[in-house]
């Protein structure tokens, strides 16, 4: 059996989380994504 | 079993990169980096703070959104490159990915990683979880889904802790204040 969460949406503290994580995922892939050597990235607090 | 040649870079961040070039020419990174820094949420979490590391694919510019044909060797050499990356940080090491639901495919992405789990327990024993965290309209129905999970390895000597510290993180998640 999967495990699962269904979030409310008048859990507005979890709404933002996930909106904070999927940001963070989107810049990870772009950061990794780059052409020639990446360099260092800070994410937090970003 | 065919796989591609690849090379790690370590940066100052902490991160791990690896790259490998595909038969089509496509360039692609598989990457690690620290999950205490990746986001506040995690800090509180002992050992998903101190040995975590968030985990992820991409293909490289201007490849990046280039559909590939098959190829199995991608997947060998992906599988080669976490067994690396666990032999290189240790039995405490926690993987942990995000399957997000930017382009709709997040499903397909943690069934992936699920496939890796079970092939890569062909060659060392490895302990994996996953939950879907869907966020829901007023009717109950769904908007987003999300997928996180972690691997670590069987013999992890914090793998009952590590365990409650996840479970907490969903605990966490559905609280609302």
């Amino acid at each position: 059996m999967q495990n699962k969460i269904i979030i409310s949406p008048s859990n507005k503290k979890a709404i933002a989380i996930l909106k904070d994580l999927q940001d963070k995922k989107a810049k990870l892939q772009s950061h990794f994504a780059k052409k020639g050597k990446i360099g260092s990235l800070k994410l937090k607090n970003a | 079993m065919s796989f591609y040649s690849f090379l790690a870079e370590h940066d100052d961040d902490g991160s791990v990169a690896y790259a490998f070039t595909a038969k089509t020419g496509t360039d692609y990174r598989v990457y690690f980096y620290p999950a205490k820094d990746y986001s506040d949420y995690v800090v509180p979490y002992r050992f998903l703070s101190e040995f975590g590391f968030i985990c992820g694919i991409t293909k490289v510019v201007p490849n990046e959104f280039k559909i590939e044909p098959f190829d199995s060797w991608i997947k060998e050499t992906v599988k080669l490159i976490f067994i690396d990356f666990i032999e290189e940080f240790g039995d405490e090491v926690i993987l942990l990915y995000h399957c997000d639901y930017h382009d709709g495919k997040q499903r397909k992405r943690n069934s992936l990683f699920k496939l890796w789990h079970f092939e890569i327990t062909e060659r060392i024993a490895i302990y994996m979880e996953d939950t879907d965290i869907t966020a829901v309209d007023e009717d109950g129905n769904p908007i987003l889904t999300n997928y996180l999970g972690f691997f670590i390895l069987e013999a992890n000597p914090n793998k009952e802790a590590i365990q409650a510290e996840f479970h907490s993180v969903k605990s966490d998640l559905i609280r609302e204040k």
